[in-house]
């Protein structure tokens, strides 16, 4: 099995134009650029689904920061 | 191993306080996090800090295991990771004392951190400048702004 798939997706023309730019500053591919756009947003999206059911668990039980070892400063 | 090569990033390691905080109370602490997945620096993390927040997420918060691996994936994804090297005996809690222990093994510039009682009152250790989440968000807007 290819450990990579090819796609093609469409963009409007400033932002493929933009990212040709970003692409060659940083001495990257458009692939490789795309690749880290995505792995960043699904990393927060990640965190953000998990750290909604975490405010959502600490309220159910009761938890304050005092549970765990604080209060901390913010 | 990450060593201290670049002055263009911000080496930066958060105690497990952050990390958790962000999860259960969100705030300012999940700001310092997401930052740290968008690459705003470069963020260390000690293995003492990451069974921490295992622990505390597994048995306290009583999260599943799929939500902590997912969580800690992203973040190992990103962090470079250090054991305590046992160099360092700047205070006497010991928990505590392994995290500076790994910030400086590290070589951070930061410690980010929400513990009142015996990390944030010693604001700096040699290089090493020890703050809160709000603190640390306003040097990484500045940091960003002017590099």
């Amino acid at each position: 099995m290819p450990s990579a798939k090819t796609i093609t997706i469409s963009l409007p023309v400033a932002m493929a134009k933009e990212m040709s730019v970003v692409a060659r500053e940083e001495h990257r591919t458009l692939s490789e650029l795309l690749r880290e756009a995505f792995r960043q947003y699904n990393a927060q999206r990640r965190l953000k689904s998990v750290a909604a059911k975490g405010r959502k668990q600490a309220k159910k039980l009761g938890l304050t920061e005092k549970d765990f070892g604080g209060p901390f400063e913010k | 191993m990450k060593s201290k090569s670049s002055n263009s990033e911000l080496i930066v390691c958060l105690d497990a306080n952050v990390i958790i905080s962000a999860i259960a109370f969100k705030g300012r602490p999940y700001d310092v996090v997401n930052a740290a997945l968008s690459r705003d620096y470069s963020l260390v993390l000690g293995t003492n800090i990451i069974e921490e927040v295992q622990i505390n997420l597994l048995q306290k918060l009583k999260l599943s295991r799929g939500d902590v691996d997912a969580v800690l994936d992203e973040l190992l994804a990103v962090a470079s990771i250090y054991s305590p090297s046992g160099q360092y005996k700047i205070i006497e809690h010991k928990k505590d004392n392994q995290v500076l222990d790994v910030a400086l093994t590290a070589q951070c510039d930061v410690l980010v951190t929400g513990d009142k009682r015996h990390l944030l009152p010693l604001d700096k250790v040699g290089n090493l400048v020890i703050e809160s989440p709000s603190r640390f968000l306003a040097r990484l807007a500045h940091f960003i702004k002017t590099t």
